[in-house]
This record gives C-alpha cells, structure tokens and sequence, in this order.
C-alpha cells in the first residue's frame, strides 16, 4: 500500500506569497522582518523545483493579500492516497484560505473530506505521514479533536498523537527524508517527539539527526517514481546540517534557500501540497 | 483449632473458607451472601495476625504437611471429620455440599494457599515480561521463581447467588466448617512457601532466554514434587469477594433468572438430609454420589463408568462425581452451572431437559451435552460433547469438523451473559468456564497471524479471510474506503471467480455484505476492480485479500475499554507487538511486549510494568481501571497469550504444586507461533478442499477445468477396512485433493441449499459419536437420534464429508482391502490400456498424477510396462458414422463417433434384489469448453444402500484439444472427487467432426 509508492507524486499545489505577508503573517515576533521580494524569488526557485527537477505538474493558485498566510498551503489540506482531509486551521484569519485550494483539488479529483466540527482544529504542517501510519503533533494549532477526524478519514493508517511542543508543528523539527527515514532535528524537543514516535511505532524506522531543526524538514520526492531526491535547505542557510544530508547514499540532494518565509515558520514542505493521482484525462 | 494461633493456619482457614464458600456460592444461595461477608471480615483480622508471623508458619506449616499428600485414604478421613465436626453446618447445609467440597477438593480443583502476607482478598495476577527484542536490557538477569496464585474461577459462580436464608446462621457454620477443612489441607499437601512480597508474578521469557526458561523450569520441577497442585482457594476467595463487592448490582439482576430453580433444589436437598449424609461417605469413597432421588440402575451403571473415567481426566474425578449427581442439589461449582444450564435451556427451549425431577432425571441419563459452534462460513457445527470434557475437545472436534490443521491461530469464544466473549481455555473443563449453558461457541481467529502468506494451507487463509470479512463488516477492523472496495473485490473474485460480461450483470455485488456501510458506490467500485483481477483464483484472491487487510492498523488488534489513571477512556488494544492504548480511535501510548516486564491485575484494575527506557532508571508501573474484574482478567488473558503466541519459542510450563505460590495458575496451553509455523511446515497432505460456502457461487465453475468424460461410479463399498482404519485421517483430510494444485473448488450452490440443517446436524453429530469410539454407552446412543451402526457409520465418514453438502449418505459394503485395491488395479489397468491404445506413454505424467490420489487411500499402483489389458472387462468398442456436425462456413462435415465402454466386474450389481429409489438428484455445471452433468442416485438394495453417480462430461474442443488426455484427467478426477467409490463403467463417445472434402 504505502512503502513502494511512498514519495510517488504527481502534482504539487502552491501559491504564490501574497504581499501582504511581510507585515501581517503570523510569525514570532522576535524574528527579522521578512525581505518580500526575497521571499517571493525563493518561492519562485522552489516552485521551479518542483516543475523542473522533481517533475511535477504544479499548480500554482494565485495569491490573495486578505490571507497573508495562504502560502503555506501545506496546512490546508491532508493527502493521502486519493483522499484529502480539508483542514481546520486554528488561526481565524486562515480559515479562509481553503476557498481558494478546493477547486483545485477537485479538478484533481480526490475525494474531499472536510472537516465540520467546530471544535476541531488541525494543520497540515503537525501530520507526518511516513507512508505506514500517520503521527499528529498536538499544538496550539492542533487538537485531539482534529486528530481523530484524520484518523476517521484515513482509517487504514494508525494515527498516532505526539503531545505538543508549544507552538512549532511538528514537521517544523522533523519530516520523512525517504521511505522509513526519519529527518529530526536535535533539539531536546525534536528528540523527545523522536522517543514518543518511536514508542508509539509499530515500524522501525531510520533516522538521520540533523544538528538544525529547521533543516530536518525537507521534501523527499521520487521523481517518475524512481530514484530519491531530496528538496533541502542549502548549505548557505544551514551549512552543517547539509552535511549530515550528505551522508545518504544514492540520493539527489536538491538544496534551496527558505531563509525568508523561514522567518515566518515557513518550511519547505509548508508550501506545497503534494498529491500523487493519475488523472486519464 | 488450637493450631489456628499460627497465621499461617489462619491462611488455611481462610482458604477453606474461601472455598467452602465457593461451593456454597453455587449451590444453596441463601447461606451465601452472609459467607462473603463473614470472609471477608476474617480476611481482614486474620490479615494483621498472618503479617507477622510469616517465618514460623513456614515452618510449622512444613512439618505438619510433608507427612501425607492428598490421597484417597485423606478424602475419606476429611470428609468424616466433617461429617462430625460440621454440624453447625449441617443444620444449615445439605450434606451434599460438605460432601462434594471434599470429594472434590483434592482432586479436581487444586488448592493454592495463599500466602499469609497476602490474605489481601485481591485477585491479583502477575505476569513478568522478560524478554529480548531489540531493546531487551536484561537478557542476562537471574530469572525469578515464580509464584503463583491460582485466579480461573470456573466461570462467575458466584454471580448466581442469592439471598434468602438468615445469615447469621451461613456465617457460623461456615467458620466451622471452614476449620475443619483447614484441617484437611494441612494432611493434605506439601507445601513449600516462596514469598515474593504482595505480588504474585511470573516472567514470560523472550526469544533468546529460551535456554534460561527451560533451566527454570528444571528447576522448578525439582523443588516442586507435589502431583496434584492444589488450587482453586484464593481463586474463591477473591473473585468471590470481588464479584460480591464489584458486581453487587449485577448479582442480584442475575440471580433473579435462577431463582425458582434454586429454591426448588434447597427444598429437595433439605427433605432428604439422611440419605444424603449417607450418600456422602459413598460418594467419598467410590467418587459417585448418588443421592436418594437417583434410581438404583442408573446407580449401577454410573458406577461402572466412573472409574474409565476416571483415568481419562486427571482431576476430573470428583468432577465426574458432580456430574453423576448433576441433577440432585450438589452443587459443586459444576453441579450449579448445570443447574443453571438446566434453568438457561429451559428459558430458551433450546434444549430436551425439562426443569424439576424429570429434567434431573432426563439430563442425569445423558452425559453429553450438546454444543453448537457457529463457524465462520456462517453454518454452525453441533455435537454432542462429553460433560466434563476440556476444552481442547470440543476444539479439536471443530477442527476436525472445519478441517483445518493449522488450527493454532484459532479458538472457541463464548459470550457470557454480559455479552463480553471468554476464550474457551482449552485445558480446562468446558463446563468450569461456561455459566449459562446453551453451550454456545463461536469458532474464531484468536492470533492473527502476522504474515498470512506464510501459513501453509490455503484453507487457513480462507479462514482467515471469512474472520476478516466478519471483522471489517462489523467495522471491528476500520478501513477507508478505497480499502473496503479493494478487499471486497477481492471478496467478489473469490467467491464468484472470473468477471465475465454475460454472467455478471446489473448490481451482483448486493448479494455480498462487504462493508459495515454499504453503499452503491461502493459496490460499483468493488464490481469496477473486480474485473481487474481476472485470472485469479480463489486462492489467489484470499491472499491478495490478506496481504491488503494485514497492513490494516487495527489488524489483530483486540480492543478492550478502559480509564487511565485520571478516568480517561480509552481502549487498551492487544495485538501481535504488545499493547496499544487507544484514545478515541487515536493511538496514545504503545507498549511493546520487550519493553513489558510484568503484567498483572488486581481487581479491576490491570497494571503493566514497563522496562526502564535509556534515560530513565527506574521501573514504572502503569494501571489501567477496567469496568470490572472479569474485564481485568480478560484482558490479562488474552495479554498473556499473545505474549506467549507471538514472542516465545515454546509456551511457559504451567507452574504446579507450589501450595503457597500465589498468582494464576493461567498460562497459555497453545502453541506459540513459531511451534505453529514449525508444525504447519510439516503438513503433507493434498490441499483440502475450500468450500466456499457463501454459496452464491454462479453455477459456471470458473477457474476450474472440467474434463470430458462419462462414467459411472457406484459406490461399492469399497476399502471398507481400510476406511475404517483411516478414520481419523479421512475425516482430517476428507475432501478432495485436487489434482494440479489447483485447491479451490466451488460447490455448486444447489446442494448445499438443499441439505436441511437437520442433515447436516445429523451429520456432524454422527461424526462426534464416530470419532468418540470408546464413550459407546448406553445411553449415548440413544441419544443420538437414527444413528445407525457404528461400523457403517464409520464407513461412510470419508465420503460423508466430502459429499454431505449434497446430501448423500453413502454407506459402503464390507468390503475387503484388497477387493478394493483389485478393483482400482483392473481399472487402473483399463485406463492404461487405453492410454497404450491411443497415446503414447507418460509413465511421469501418470505416477504423478496417481500419487496426488485420494488421503489415506492405498493409491492404485500403476507400472507402465504391465501386463496387458485383461479380461473381465467388458469392452465394448462401436464406431458410427452419425449426422454431420456444425459448420462453421458451409463446409460439409462428417462425425465420427466413437463410443467405448468399460465396465468394470460389479460384485454386487447382480443381486437381483429390487431397488428401492432413496433419493436422486442432477446437477449441471458448465464452464468455457465443458459441461458436466453429475446424476446422482441413491437406492436401497437389500440393506444396503447404494449411490451411484453418473457423470456425463462433455468437452467440446477443436482438434488440438488431447481428449484422450482429457478422459485420463476426467477418469482421475473421478476417483479423486469420490474416494472410495469404484468406477464401474466408462463410457466415451467420441464425435469428430472430419472434413467432408477429405
């Protein structure tokens, strides 16, 4: 089901970065300003990635100033298989930002879950799908409530809960770095959630500690469904953890720089939806 | 009494208490709530005593044991002494009760004493993990002894109490009795005390500490010497505490169901004190206890059973003694939950014994009950099954009944009253586990196994398959939706076989229930991947099935409700891996069966030690609060077992004969699945047939290639003897091995419609009897209703399984082992002869194919180089030019038809008897190129009844098809379809179409 065809995508969903984020995101307020046009050039290179190395038909949904966060589409909706789970994101002022992608993932013709209970709340970027079972990292952005609809949803998986960490998703500290590799960064909270998933796994999974938390979150791709590429953060933005990266056999690593829209939580996986789907069209 | 200061005494007394009260608890509801209370009061003093004089009781305790181990001579002596002693009692209690607590005591139910510093009235089990997957950390730690404390009650007895009869007076004569018995165990054991602090625990050892396992076990065995473990005291004690206490509610909703039969048994045991004082020392000594209401013949012939009996079940002794006296008010704990069964039947009309005298006197007579057990293809299976059986028997009779050897990944449930579902533990008396007595089961996958591809028998996985079918429509095992349409395609595929235009039209996916939800969309989906699997045979797509459903999160996972510490609910899932905890469907926590150190449970509450992590230094102990005692010890069970199935290389042995050992005596009796796999690697037998009885089998036998052939069998009765010796074996291995590995085998659905359930019970219960030789009593056979001669019966076993679906009862002549084997050698001979007539020869091709022949049959033995055709046969050679055939574009064309008859020498055909007509029946099959006509008749001749079976096959093919080839597959399928029927005459016709420009 899952193993062989994991990394296996078709289409990637992105929008561009509307203007209005360097001044209205949500981002920690200790962070530098963000440099817009820097942004909006990285965004570019990544979507040029995707399109160009990776192979990807994408899908680029114009951008819309009234959601400075709408870049991250990532958070909007969970695909798995043919299904995607529209989510719930806890900010109000994303609620709106899913108009905008629905269409879309129509036309791609997955089944359309959506989530209507009010009291749920989920984000894309706190479920990592390791191709066997879902974990769900419980946020402030996240609750049990939106866990156990991805778990209704996606019944065949486990889904498992990896109780919060503050504000951080959970793939902002980790992602899947290829079938049955685990990317997580070292921080003392990357490796607890580390423990817990390891504990709440029935699989064994590698895993590859990268010395920046940022870095561990990266985009494994099979590009035509063979050969593994990975989408990471250059060595300009972390230069020691492309090192670990660099241990990996028989990969391509594909290094971009996010320095901008990381300033804004803003990740690599954040800003795509990936979806493998064969449309016979 | 004097010796009671000692503490240790005070535990005896308390256990017999305990016990006592057990008893009581069963039987005579009325003394039994104020016993509890009384019990537990002691417990609670005695408690303070005990906790201090731990040493010295061992001591004492010693000395006074070792003299005499539990024999016959002490059951006597115990069961005086009561009689004298317990008069307090005796005012109170029918001597029966006194009576049957001793004849039982040391014999069928064991007695674990309980250790003084742990009187606590807690049923708590423990179970230590040790074991070492990849983070065992201590591989190398001394293993511990173990201790354990015996917690299987037989069922909830207690539960059936009731309230009725001053308590102030159950109370005293229960202390006195009690001490009296205290007496009696002392005599009677040897004990030797390990103490272990409060808990009573055992280790399961992992993989790699086989060795060290099997070093503790040695020894063990040497330092304990004492044969019949005795048992059973704190199990009373506690789980009758705790029922009273946990369940009050429950108990008293329950026993009002139970309240007429109860009162009715009181009164008869009070009429008759004296007869049953006397029966008491009689049931003593020859473990039968009649009491005054049995009729001296019934008497006689109990007596003469018992003591075959007795040597068949270890500890059944007095069990058999209760069952003997079932009907009278002892009430043992088996005596009551017959009793109650009487009470259950009655309410539920399922059964012939009747309430009061007549029904005691009915269900005294027959010694079997009768069990059903649904079956995973959705029939059920009855029989009659010996009371005091255990519970492997009733299984392996399913087994032999489902035919399934690899039979270790399944197991009997069975529902009590609240619904939750017990396994039947195969080493214990059924009776003991079961409280309302419909003797319901239900034959269910209980391991699942975690690589289904690697089971050997194709029928285990169709199995697997049925319970996987069950467990997804039920929604026990969620799937998404593109899961559900896959797995019900495949269930499409294997039940219909091949997608084909003309057959499948319109919405035929309604017919199954392949979802818990099903909708249209779904059924068009499923027909939409149907189609794709074109080519797949059923086995095939059971095991697609299989490897798509394993992957499934909730796969094997069994789910059992409960709080965690701060009164959450959540599920607590056992599964192959070790325990996962569930919050509303998402997973929480995991524990891995290497990180488990010990498992136990206390009350309800179920506690799970848990091996330090890497950063951690201390050993935590996590509890979960389950609803009830029982659902804590349920689920410590099934955790125990599937520990034991799925990470162990052998079962734990069961710890014996430690009288102070505390804790279950419970222990996984299967074998674990690397025994399982071992075992299933050496099965060698044809592939059993599948019977794919959801029977909405279109009548095409898709998949499966039917050969030309006409021919006549009759059932000759052949290889009787040879049947008869096979038995077993046939019965294993009825059906048909067929021929090229193809295994699966639709039946066409007419027959098995047609077979009334009262055929097939009939059936199934003839083959219990059959296969229960040496219990031929008397009265078992009338029991069992039309049941003709054993020896015929027994004769017709192998067919009958094969054939029972179509109703056909064959039941064969004596004949001769070697008649047999002549009459397949001559027709061996006339098929190779023809063989030489038209093909050249395949002396391979041949011993293959004969060697896959029928199980347990001497296989006709065939040398290619024989002697040539002889002749008692009658050969019949025609050749007729007939009408001229199709044509395909206007060509003319000439048939040639040629038709050879064999006939085979008949024995009995000639006896001019007339025949009477039993039953005939035809059925059609067709496929792509063939069509088979099976004409089956049944006829009495002169007293035998004789079945024959005409089948026309017909093969319509081009020239390139080998029909001679073909009659040689169709002759052996034959044979192989019909073992033990002799093919008496083979008629072929042949039309060739020859060109008529030629």
């Amino acid at each position: 089901m899952a193993g062989a065809c994991f990394g296996r995508y078709t289409h990637a969903v992105v929008r561009a970065v509307p203007g209005s984020l360097q001044d209205h995101a949500i981002r920690d307020p200790a962070s530098s300003p963000v440099d817009l046009a820097k942004a909006q050039r990285q965004h570019g290179v990544y979507v040029g990635i995707l399109r160009q190395k990776l192979g990807l038909q994408v899908i680029e949904v114009p951008a819309d100033d009234s959601f400075p966060d709408s870049v991250f589409v990532e958070d909007l909706a969970v695909v798995c298989g043919d299904t995607v789970l529209v989510t719930r994101p806890s900010a109000l002022s994303r609620r709106g930002e899913v108009s905008a992608i629905l269409p879309v993932l129509e036309e791609l013709k997955l089944r359309i879950v959506e989530m209507k209970d009010e009291t749920a709340m989920l984000e894309g970027g706190d479920v990592l799908f390791t191709g066997r079972e879902f974990f769900v990292g419980l946020s402030q952005r996240t609750n049990q409530r939106g866990a156990e609809i991805l778990a209704d949803t996606f019944k065949d998986f486990a889904v498992s809960t990896v109780p919060g960490n503050g504000s951080l998703h959970l793939k902002s500290f980790c992602s899947m770095g290829g079938p049955d590799l685990l990317v997580i960064g070292s921080s003392e909270h990357a490796q607890k959630a580390l423990r817990t998933m390891q504990q709440l796994t029935d699989h064994h999974y590698d895993k590859l500690t990268v010395p920046d938390d940022c870095a561990a979150n990266c985009l494994f791709v099979r590009p035509g469904g063979k050969g593994h590429a990975l989408v990471l953060r250059s060595a300009e933005d972390y230069p020691e953890s492309i090192k670990a990266f660099e241990k990996l056999k028989d990969y391509t690593l594909i290094p971009t720089s996010m320095s901008e829209l990381n300033k804004v939580n803003g990740m690599l996986t954040c800003c795509s939806i990936l979806v493998n789907r064969k449309l016979d069209v | 009494m004097e010796k009671c200061v000692n503490g240790y005494f005070f535990a005896y007394f308390i256990c017999y208490l305990a016990y006592f009260l057990f008893f009581v608890l069963l039987s005579d509801a009325s003394c039994v709530f104020q016993l509890a209370t009384m019990t537990s009061e002691i417990t609670e003093k005695d408690k303070v005593i005990q906790d201090g004089s731990n040493a010295e009781g061992t001591v004492v305790k010693d000395a006074d044991t070792s003299e005499s181990k539990a024999s016959p001579g002490t059951l006597t002596e115990t069961g005086r002494s009561t009689g004298t002693t317990g008069r307090g009692l005796s005012r109170l209690l029918p001597s029966w009760m006194r009576r049957s607590k001793h004849s039982s005591k040391p014999e069928t139910v064991p007695l674990t004493k309980e250790q003084p510093g742990s009187t606590e009235d807690v049923a708590e089990d423990a179970v230590l993990l040790k074991t070492d997957g990849p983070d065992d950390v201590s591989a190398g730690e001394k293993a511990e002894k173990e201790k354990c404390a015996r917690v299987d009650l037989p069922g909830a007895a207690p539960v059936k109490s009731k309230v009725e009869e001053p308590p102030t007076m159950g109370g005293e004569g229960s202390e006195q009795d009690s001490k009296d018995t205290e007496k009696t165990a002392s005599h009677s054991s040897e004990t030797r005390i390990q103490k272990r602090g409060s808990w009573r625990e055992y280790k399961l050892w992992g993989r790699k500490t086989k060795e060290k396992d099997k070093e503790k076990n040695e020894d063990k065995e040497e330092t304990t010497e004492e044969k019949p473990a005795l048992e059973a005291k704190m199990d009373v004690q506690e789980v009758g505490k705790e029922e009273k206490r946990a369940q009050g509610l429950d108990l008293r909703k329950l026993i009002d169901d139970d309240l007429i039969e109860i009162i009715d048994d009181v009164s008869d045991s009070e009429e008759k004190p004296g007869e049953q004082e006397r029966d008491e020392d009689k049931g003593i000594k020859d473990q039968v206890n009649p009491t005054g209401e049995k009729e001296a013949s019934e008497h006689a012939k109990e007596e003469t059973e018992q003591p075959a009996e007795k040597e068949q079940a270890g500890d059944a002794t007095s069990g058999q003694g209760v069952e003997a006296r079932e009907p009278t008010p002892a009430e043992t704990p088996k005596g009551k939950q017959d009793e109650g069964s009487t009470a259950e039947q009655k309410k539920e009309g399922k059964e012939k014994q009747m309430p009061g005298r007549v029904a005691r006197s009915v269900s005294r007579r027959s010694r079997h009950v009768s069990c059903k057990v649904a079956l995973l293809d959705g029939t059920s299976f009855e029989c009659l099954l010996e009371k005091n059986a255990c519970g492997q028997a009733l299984f392996d009779l399913v087994c032999q009944h489902v035919n399934i050897l690899e039979k270790d990944y399944f197991g009997l449930l069975h529902k009590d009253e609240a619904g939750h579902k017990n396994w039947l533990d195969p080493a214990k008396e059924v009776k003991k586990q079961l409280l309302n007595p419909p003797w319901l089961f239900s034959f269910n996958v209980k391991f699942y196994p975690l690589d289904p591809a690697q089971l050997t028998e194709n029928l285990t996985r169709y199995l697997l398959c049925l319970q996987l079918r069950d467990d997804v429509t039920r929604g026990r095992l969620p799937c998404s939706f593109v899961t559900l349409a896959l797995l019900a395609s495949y269930t499409l595929q294997a039940e219909l076989g091949d997608w084909s235009p003309q057959e499948f039209e319109g919405n035929y996916a309604t017919a199954f229930r392949l979802a818990p939800n099903q909708t249209h969309e779904l059924e068009e989906r499923a027909m939409e991947l149907h189609r794709t699997h074109r080519g797949q045979k059923p086995a095939e797509a059971d095991f697609h099935f299989l490897e798509n459903a394993k992957k499934l999160s909730m796969y094997g996972v069994d789910l059992h409700h409960a709080k965690d510490s701060e009164g959450t609910d959540i599920m607590l899932g056992v599964c192959a891996n070790g325990l996962l905890v569930y919050r509303d469907r998402l997973r929480i926590n995991r524990f891995a069966w290497p990180k488990i150190l010990k498992i136990s449970y206390r009350r309800s509450h179920f506690y799970i030690k848990i091996r330090p992590g890497e950063f951690e230094h201390v050993e935590s102990t996590i509890g979960f609060k389950l609803p009830s005692h029982r659902a804590a010890k349920r689920l410590w069970k099934v955790c125990v077992e599937h520990h034991t199935f799925f990470r162990m290389v052998e079962p734990e042995k069961i710890p014996r004969g430690r009288l102070l050992s505390l804790g279950s005596r419970f222990r996984f009796s299967g074998r674990t699945q690397a025994q399982t796999r071992e075992a299933s690697a050496r099965i060698d037998r044809p592939a059993p047939l599948v019977r794919r009885a959801s029977a909405r089998v279109q009548p095409s036998m898709a998949g499966s290639t039917v050969r030309t052939y006409t021919a006549m069998s009759s059932d000759g009765g052949a290889a009787t003897a040879s049947r008869a010796f096979n038995t077993a074996r046939a019965a294993q291995a009825p059906a048909m091995p067929t021929s090229d590995g193809e295994d699966d085998v639709f039946l066409t659905p007419p027959l098995p419609r047609r077979s009334g359930p009262g055929e097939g019970k009939a059936t199934s219960e003839d083959q219990t009897d059959s296969s229960k030789t040496d219990s031929s009593s008397s009265d078992s056979e009338s029991g069992a209703e039309h049941e003709p001669p054993r020896v015929q019966m027994r004769n017709i076993e192998g067919e009958n399984i094969y054939i029972r679906h179509s109703k056909l009862m064959l039941e064969g002549l004596d004949k001769t082992d070697e008649d047999m084997a002549r009459r397949k050698d001559s027709l061996s001979q006339l098929k190779r002869s023809f063989m030489e007539d038209t093909l050249p020869p395949r002396p391979n091709e041949w011993d293959k194919r004969l060697s896959v022949g029928s199980p347990g049959r001497p296989s006709p033995r065939i040398s290619m180089h024989g002697s040539p055709l002889q002749s008692p046969l009658n050969f019949s050679f025609r050749e007729a030019p007939e009408g001229a055939g199709q044509s395909g574009n206007g060509e003319a064309m000439t048939t040639e038809a040629l038709t050879v008859t064999y006939q085979a020498p008949q024995a009995d055909s000639e006896d001019g008897e007339p025949d009477v007509l039993m039953s005939a029946q035809t059925i059609t099959s067709e496929s792509v190129s063939s069509t088979t006509t099976t004409h089956i008749t049944k006829t009495v001749k002169g007293g035998f009844s004789e079945t024959r079976i005409q089948k026309k096959i017909v093969i319509s093919g081009d020239s390139d098809t080998d029909h001679d080839q073909a009659l040689v597959q169709a002759l052996h399928e034959a044979t192989v379809q019909h073992p033990g029927m002799a093919i008496t005459r083979v008629v072929v016709h042949k039309e060739t179409d020859v060109p008529a420009s030629d």
